[in-house]
């Protein structure tokens, strides 16, 4: 079944074509990676995808149902939740607040409750800061729960977000370059964390630029250059595509990557 | 005909009066990310002190540029004692000291002259010119020059000058300016004062109309602040744009409304537009990036 | 011990006993009276932290409200014969709908637009007051009937004491409870990365609109006992001057601590009574006081001395 779909999606800004025309068909649980290089317009696309930015042209629907334009909190209300380049992390809270902030999608609970805080309240804080803790856990940060996350490294604070995104519970969860800056050992085990991940029915979109990460996991790699779709298939398949070679490393980086190959 | 003429001018006069704070503001805000609430301030620096230079015997002419000079002088102690001190502090904690700085300023000034309204005489006299059939002070017209004169001498200097174009990359990026040896520091004190020099010039131009007092600060950098983001925080042309329809808002619905109401028509249209406009009238949609 | 130190209520139980232990030192009813005009800044300033210390909105118009719950309670027994009580509710009332009502695009604006915006809004609540003069008196404003509760008039400081000290207490239990629930880590997560926070499901306009609204309606209660202590109000109530009072009081006392507004209310309540006697140089004298706060606690007082603490115990 397609759970999210992109139909000629488009913007530009300032006359440039940052996304143009993509088509996505993702399918439900699988793990679907988009790759480009720099300035191809991934992450723009996940913007567009997540509410941040809304589209020019096009559509973008979740489960059949048409989200486009739709603001971030909807989106992740109807189960889409994301990772940021950049770290959008809470700094100035703990790393248990954070993933807790993630649960607030499933806590309901009124004004009054919240003020006089009732024993309702209370029951629902301990069992939010129980998920907390095991969403720490499956990213292996569970020995941080309490420390300010501006105290924590780069690496731990990359699986702090996706942790704080899992809390929301989301059928699908998109992570952008979760690799990021991380050391080998760090990306086998976000390697272990995405398949883990994905084992239990979380359609995993990721946008990577560590191709062996993005080999080794995917079940469908989608291609960006320039704002528009190269090719998509299978990691064999992209993997060999000549123009995929060429966008990466330039006419001249391929005839000498085909100099050595042949 | 003759009165819309009439409120026009005093518009564009109160108006340039606001534009010169405005462009003070956006000076030392694009220098240094603060918005310094002593602004007004200055204006009202230029004008007393000048007054009681005069009083005390200094002829006018030297007494005005005494007056420029001690603004200065305030604006870059300032700078030095105060918000340089604190350069690593949060936003909202260098402007509680401009704040702090700015009431400071205010009982220094109730002290030294004292709490009365005074006034200077006018540059070319009190016979009022008489243009399409309205009465205009011929001050008005040195307030307006005035502050187009200064405001297109700094967009000179910014533009041409190599200390000008130090002041716009510090603007730009602060970091790179500072690894390019830019002296940053230096140019953060240079804005605070200069944007004390052009405003204690203003206050001295608009005193004969305007009349001056300890606290006439404090509304002046309100309305000045409320212009700048009117036109867009950050941006100079804005900022005189923001300081001249913010001076004509006030100036006709004073006139064509009722003159108790004039500061919150004023204040609603800044409102509205900045409902409409989230990034002012001339201030360029700030796209985040994540 | 460590864990009472901890638990959430611990900053007001600490400040309970301030509060209680204060009169101990009074030796006049004026004396009452300037602690009861402390606790009731406070208790402005306690919903004004909520709003900027915590979700990191800025108000430089809240005297606005201060207005609006002062005027309530002047023009409602005046004009319409209703209990003074009846009248503060009803300020706190109008003081929410006007903040849910303006709210919604305000909150839409960031940073010093948002200032503006909100200053602007404080000095259109000062103009209605000081101009419409048939209702509200004009600019020397008018005498407020004494707060009048089941028979027992309540005019002298020391009732007045001990009735802000137990709101201001209540109001920064609340507030407490408040940031200790999903409201306030959503509060706290909009503070810090407001993009972050719509991707989780946060929906940031109504959490600011809400806390703004709760902020307000602490500002009217301030406004109103401010009144009613007075016997007497004016526009000036509602000045743009106060607003950056109240402003002050928050940061100088510790943006985002629950004891900061209290000490922030402290200091510039005290100050310029113990200023007085310097006469003409007050002004000059609070001014530095501000600007040597900030420059050399530049978090507050509050957590300046809780950092000292802690620094000296390890």
């Amino acid at each position: 079944m397609t759970i999210l779909a992109t139909e000629r999606l488009s913007i530009a800004f300032g006359g440039v074509r940052a996304v143009d025309e993509v088509n996505l068909e993702i399918e439900a649980g699988e793990v679907f990676s988009i790759i480009g290089p720099n300035g191809a317009g991934k992450t723009t696309l996940f913007n567009l995808i997540s509410g941040v930015y809304a589209p020019d042209d096009g559509q973008v629907r979740l489960a059949g149902e048409d989200v486009t334009g739709l603001t971030s909190d909807r989106l992740a209300r109807r189960g889409l939740s994301r990772t940021f380049q950049n770290l959008q992390v809470f700094f100035r809270m703990t790393a248990i607040e954070n993933v807790m902030v993630g649960c607030h999608r499933h806590e309901h609970s009124g004004i009054i409750a919240e003020l006089l805080h009732l024993p309702a309240i209370v029951r629902q804080n301990d069992a939010s800061a129980r998920k907390a803790r095991a969403m720490l856990a499956t990213v292996g940060l569970e020995q941080e729960a309490d420390r300010p996350a501006g105290a924590l490294p780069y690496g731990a604070l990359k699986r702090l977000e996706i942790a704080r995104a899992l809390a929301t519970e989301p059928r699908v969860l998109l992570l952008d370059e979760p690799a990021a800056g991380c050391n080998p050992v760090e990306t086998r085990e976000l390697e272990a964390v995405i398949r883990s991940i994905a084992a239990t029915g979380v359609t995993v979109v990721l946008v990577e630029h560590d191709m062996r990460l993005v080999m080794n996991i995917s079940d469908r790699i989608h291609v960006l250059a320039d704002g528009k779709t190269l090719v998509e298939g299978t990691a064999a398949k992209v993997r060999s595509n000549p123009a995929v070679i060429e966008a990466y490393l330039g006419i001249h980086g391929s005839q000498e990557a085909a100099g050595v190959a042949g | 005909m003759a009165e819309f003429i009439q409120f026009a001018f005093s518009g564009l006069t109160v108006g340039a009066v606001y534009a010169v704070v405005a462009v003070g503001f956006t000076l030392i805000y694009n220098a240094s990310d603060v918005v310094n609430f002593a602004q007004g301030e200055f204006v009202m620096l230029g004008g007393m002190t000048t007054v009681f230079l005069a009083t005390a015997g200094v002829p006018l002419p030297a007494a005005a540029i005494l007056a420029i000079l001690l603004a200065v002088a305030v604006g870059v102690v300032l700078h030095r004692a105060a918000i340089d001190l604190a350069r690593d502090a949060s936003a909202v904690t260098l402007i509680m000291i401009t704040i702090g700085a700015s009431i400071f300023l205010r009982g220094a000034a109730q002290v030294v002259f004292d709490k009365r309204f005074h006034d200077l005489p006018p540059i070319f006299g009190t016979e009022p010119l008489r243009i399409a059939g309205a009465t205009i002070q011929p001050q008005s017209l040195v307030v307006i020059f005035g502050a187009a004169a200064i405001v297109l001498g700094l967009s000179l200097f910014i533009d041409r000058a190599l200390f000008g174009k130090a002041v716009t990359a510090t603007a730009t990026n602060r970091l790179a300016a500072r690894l390019v040896g830019i002296n940053t520091r230096r140019i953060v004190g240079f804005s605070f004062a200069m944007s004390a020099g052009i405003g204690a010039l203003a206050g001295i131009l608009v005193t004969p109309i305007t009349l001056t007092s300890y606290d006439a600060g404090t509304l002046l950098a309100l309305k000045g602040f409320a212009a700048a983001m009117l036109g867009g925080m950050g941006h100079a042309p804005g900022a005189v744009v923001g300081g001249l329809v913010l001076g004509l808002i006030e100036s006709f619905s004073a006139g064509y409304v009722s003159s108790k109401y004039k500061d919150a028509v004023a204040f609603l249209v800044i409102l509205a537009v900045l409902f409409a406009m989230p990034q002012g009238l001339l201030g360029r949609a700030k796209v985040e990036r994540v | 011990m460590a864990g009472l130190a901890r638990h959430r209520l611990a900053p007001v139980l600490a400040m309970t006993v301030l509060v209680l232990g204060a009169p101990l030192l009074f030796q006049s009813s004026y004396h009452y009276r300037v602690g009861a005009l402390v606790l009731v800044f406070a208790i402005a300033a306690c919903g004004l932290n909520l709003l900027m210390g915590f979700a990191g909105q800025v108000s430089l118009g809240h005297a606005g409200f201060l207005g609006i719950g002062a005027y309530a309670v002047a023009i409602g027994p005046a004009q319409f014969g209703l209990p003074s009580w009846i009248c503060l509710l009803g300020g706190a009332a109008i003081s929410g709908v006007v903040a849910l009502a303006v709210g919604r695009p305000i909150l839409r604006l960031r940073g010093h637009y948002l200032a503006v915006a909100t200053l602007g809004l404080g000095i259109l609540v000062n103009i209605v007051l000081s101009n419409e003069a048939s209702v509200t008196g004009g600019p020397d404003g008018m005498n407020v009937a004494r707060l009048d509760l089941l028979g027992w008039r309540i005019r002298d400081a020391a009732s007045w004491y001990w009735i802000s000290s137990f709101t201001f207490l209540l109001g920064a239990a609340l507030g407490s409870n408040l940031i200790d629930g999903p409201t306030g880590r959503a509060l706290r997560a909009i503070h810090d990365s407001e993009v972050a926070a719509r991707t989780l499901g946060v929906d940031v306009a109504a959490k600011k609109l809400a806390v703004f609204a709760i902020s307000a309606i602490y500002a009217s209660v301030a406004g109103s006992y401010l009144a009613l202590i007075n016997g007497h109000v004016t526009p000036d109530v509602s000045n743009f001057l106060y607003s950056i009072e109240l402003v002050a009081m928050v940061v100088l006392g510790g943006m985002g601590s629950v004891g900061g507004p209290l000490a922030g209310a402290a200091i510039l309540v005290l100050l310029p009574q113990v200023l007085t006697i310097l006469h003409d140089y007050e002004q000059m004298v609070l001014g530095l006081v501000i600007m040597g706060v900030m420059i050399f606690l530049r978090h507050g007082v509050v957590p300046s001395i809780a950092a000292a603490v802690a620094r000296s115990r390890s």
